[in-house]
């Protein structure tokens, strides 16, 4: 019996110890909630506000995703819903991770997959791994992500990123009423993931950029191997999968293309390269970025998302929601991510 | 893997469980196969170090055991007084040479390691001054981790063989975990096998005391070295790594913190280890006992690593006192100056110099570290030289020794000492310390204090605030104990949401609050390094 009390209390103990663990921990990551940080924050969080298995299409992938696909445009114009589950420099495997993640909560007939990642080999910094994994709930996912030899954490860095108290905790000195406010709420986000860049930044390069030479042109071995589980995993989960390649003049080629043709062929995915459709897009770089280039501004990811929309519509039959009332909130989000545009500088 | 990271909680908790699991036969087993896992991985082939001062002392004490019963056996069978001096003699004289090849082999590995470059810098200096065309070129060697605390407590095993204090263990296993036991290698506490040994070779039945005084010592020691030592390092670090660009009062308060910093780490790191060894039921010798409530440096001595200080006594002091030199020295003194207190004064000055000599080369293979020593051995040596003196001058002045006042003075001046010790102890180089002695009394930097620009020096305002809290409650704590107060019995008594809430603070302050992590750059514990 006294043997029994102590490990009851033993295990009592180390139960509400975990739980305050968990309770405190959220107050100490930093909250990436708006322009100044960044909405990393947000866009991964909105993600687990969407109504369960509420989502026809979504996108993963890296900045390219959340800077030129806005699911509100495709909404309004074909009535499907969609969200961008995306971050920085995202690579194939962390993609192979977010996709695993929403088989949990969706049940999408498509995940369109940005494949510029597709050749890089190398994981992403701690930073843009904290993006997206310090936002992501805890869970037996999460932890196979973060200890994924592939993702090369090793020491303190692993388990940092698993509990990201111990890398935040020297934080209690800054600590402001943001982080707790949204310690534990999870932000509701209208804009279903896509991040306003209002400003132009004109692309000067070469106007064919595709015929252009770059230094890696190779198709990375684990990001290859990360495609077919990412293919394999949509297959389990009844989803078609497409490969896209946003208009980045900075970063493709005419190389990239081919060797990504060759192996959507190969694995029988379908691969949309807009970057070879910037005629019918419209895309005009002195109006249509924001950063020389690298990313699509407002204008742009009009132009981008419209296009997108009408192909993801005619060849996946993606149903229309906009008279079904289950889907109200998605006008009251249009009508905020409207009021965001004309406000946010 | 460092003492104050997760993989060393784990790994204790996982050496815990299965030594717990484990039948009683094979206990000591865990804990040894544990010890070897955790000198490789922080040590990797430097193991060979260890395995050999291992197999040298089993088989030395061996030795000496059996020089012994053969003597004995030899002994028994002459009834002739003479024949049995003589052979007991040659046996005592083969024994020495024994013993003195073990501690020539093992204290010869550490001196080549540690002091190689030392040596051979002073003598390429000497060379060079005596223009000669030699240099000895310098090694890159890598030191085994607590090299100088395992091997000081496995010559303390044969010395004790040889001078007849047990007989030589025949197990080897009980002789290796003695030598290698996990939680003491890196800074100890120094043990002695008789206390030890025993301890770590018997099973331990599982007891939830046990368990948890441990944990609870384990978590304070936590909470002082990551939290207060590590904290008040912030600021030490950049004032004694930059000192020409401070004078005066951030000086003052960098040497008072480090003195903070240095204690808090190493005796949180001995709270870890006694901590740890106690969750298996193994008691560990005491290495502090309050230090800064001593009213002589010999006092703070034998309250500050005192296993070390303990040492030194047991196989310097001692056998210095009683050599042949020592007494020749004693009787000259006491024909020079008859049966005064000079006399009894000189021989033990004799014996404590090499005390302090091997105090300060100890710590390192520096002329700071021995300074550090013979620092001591002034100190000390002008005390007993003014005692006299002093208690005429006390009895003159009717001053009662026994008032609180006095005590608080003789703590405040001792602690003043310890000070100046700790600022040599800390500098890169022995005239660094003299340089920033010399700029406290420029006097300059009291500014600094009031408009809050003292509070920026490496870390934030907000760290003092934390480092005051820490260090109140060393304070406290100390005093409790001081008193008389066991203090995790104390707890024990409370009600179970008192301590519960207490366990939780302790741990969430450490984790918030504790200094580790990119946030901050987590020093090493400063012990370890000898």
């Amino acid at each position: 019996m006294k043997k029994l009390a102590i490990v009851t209390k033993v295990v009592v103990f180390f139960i509400i110890g975990v739980v305050l663990f968990f309770l405190i921990s959220p107050i100490f990551v930093p909250k990436t909630i708006n322009k100044k940080n960044g909405f990393y924050r947000t866009i991964i969080q909105g993600f687990y506000q969407e109504p369960e298995n509420s989502l026809d299409a979504v996108f993963v992938g890296d900045s390219s995703i959340y800077r030129a696909i806005s699911p509100i445009i495709m909404w309004e114009e074909y009535g499907f819903t969609s969200y961008d589950f995306a971050s920085p420099a995202q690579k194939i495997w962390d993609s192979y991770y977010c996709i695993k993640e929403v088989f949990k909560y969706q049940k999408p007939k498509i995940i369109v997959l940005h494949i510029d990642a597709a050749f890089h080999d190398y994981p992403m910094n701690e930073f843009n791994k904290r993006h997206l994994y310090d936002n992501m709930p805890t869970s037996i996912n999460k932890v196979e992500a973060i200890i994924d030899p592939v993702q090369k954490n090793k020491g303190a860095q692993l388990y940092d990123l698993i509990f990201p108290i111990f890398r935040f905790h020297s934080r209690w000195s800054e600590l402001n009423s943001d982080d707790f406010e949204y310690a534990y709420t999870k932000m509701h986000y209208c804009s279903k993931g896509y991040l306003l860049a209002k400003g132009k930044k004109p692309y000067k390069g070469e106007k064919d950029y595709m015929k252009k030479k770059l230094p890696k042109n190779k198709l990375g071995k684990r990001a290859t191997e990360y495609l077919i589980k990412i293919k394999e995993l949509c297959e389990e989960n009844n989803a078609k999968l497409a490969l896209i390649e946003n208009p980045a003049p900075n970063v493709w080629n005419l190389e990239k293309n081919r060797e990504i043709t060759k192996l959507a062929t190969r694995y029988e995915i379908p691969f949309l390269d807009l970057n070879m459709k910037l005629e019918e897009l419209g895309i005009d770089w002195n109006q249509d970025t924001h950063d020389k280039g690298e990313h699509m501004n407002l204008q742009g990811a009009e132009k981008v998302s419209k296009y997108i929309g009408k192909y993801l519509k005619e060849n996946y039959q993606l149903p229309d929601h906009r008279r079904e009332k289950k889907y109200e909130q998605w006008w009251q989000d249009t009508s905020l991510y409207k009021e965001k545009i004309r406000t946010e500088q | 893997m460092s003492i104050n990271s997760l993989y060393f909680v784990a790994f204790v908790a996982i050496t815990c469980i299965l030594y717990y699991i484990f039948p009683k036969k094979m206990k000591w087993a865990v804990l040894l196969v544990a010890s070897y896992i955790y000198y490789f991985l922080a040590s990797s082939k430097l193991i060979v170090f260890l395995l050999l001062t291992t197999l040298s002392i089993y088989s030395t004490a061996l030795i000496l055991g059996r020089i012994d019963n053969k003597a004995k056996d030899k002994c028994k069978e002459i009834e002739e007084k003479e024949i049995k001096k003589k052979i007991k003699h040659r046996a005592k004289t083969k024994k020495k040479w024994v013993v003195f090849l073990a501690i020539f082999v093992n204290f010869g590995f550490l001196a080549f390691l540690k002091y190689f470059n030392f040596i051979a810098g002073n003598l390429n200096n000497l060379f060079e001054l005596c223009h000669f065309q030699i240099e000895i070129p310098f090694q890159k060697f890598l030191l085994p981790l607590g090299i100088s605390y395992y091997t000081l407590q496995a010559v303390s095993y044969v010395i004790d063989v040889y001078r007849g204090k047990y007989a030589p263990d025949k197990n080897i296993g009980r002789v290796a975990l003695f030598v290698s036991f996990f939680p003491q290698i890196v800074e100890g506490p120094i043990g002695r096998y008789e206390h030890l040994a025993h301890q770590l070779y018997e099973p331990h039945q599982f007891q939830y005391q046990n368990f948890k005084f441990g944990v609870q010592l384990m978590l304070w020691g936590y909470f002082k070295k990551m939290v207060i030592a590590d904290r008040a390092g912030l600021f030490v670090n950049e004032v004694f790594g930059h000192y020409a660009n401070y004078t005066g009062i951030v000086i003052i308060v960098a040497i008072i913190l480090y003195t903070i910093q240095i204690y808090a780490e190493f005796s949180g790191c001995m709270d870890i280890v006694r901590g740890t060894a106690q969750t298996m039921g193994i008691e560990m010798a005491e290495n502090f006992k309050r230090p800064f409530f001593s009213t002589s440096v010999q006092e703070f001595w034998r309250r500050w690593h005192i296993t070390l200080g303990a040492w030194l006594k047991d196989y310097i002091f001692y056998p210095i006192s009683f050599s042949k030199l020592t007494m020749h020295l004693t009787n000259g003194a006491k024909k020079i100056f008859r049966n005064t207190y000079l006399s009894k004064l000189i021989p033990a000055a004799f014996a404590l110099f090499f005390v302090w000599l091997g105090n300060g080369i100890w710590h390192g293979a520096s002329w700071k570290y021995i300074f550090y020593g013979l620092y001591y051995y002034i100190i000390m040596m002008i005390g007993m030289l003014l005692e006299p003196l002093s208690n005429k001058i006390l009895s003159i002045l009717k001053v009662n020794t026994r008032a609180f006042s006095y005590r608080l003075w003789q703590m405040i001046r001792t602690t003043i000492v310890v000070f100046i010790g700790m600022m040599i102890f800390r500098s890169h180089r022995l005239l660094d310390a003299w340089k920033m002695f010399c700029s406290i009394f420029t006097w300059q930097g009291i500014g600094s204090f009031f408009d809050g620009s003292l509070f920026n020096i490496g870390c934030i305002p907000q760290d003092f605030v934390i480092l005051a809290i820490g260090v109140i409650l060393m304070f406290v704590v100390g005093l409790l104990q001081e008193k008389g107060y066991h203090i995790r019995e104390k707890i024990a008594k409370q009600n179970l949401p008192f301590r519960w809430l207490l366990y939780y603070a302790v741990i969430f302050a450490i984790i918030i609050f504790g200094v580790y992590g990119p946030g901050y750059a987590a020093s090493d514990f400063i012990y370890g390094q000898f």
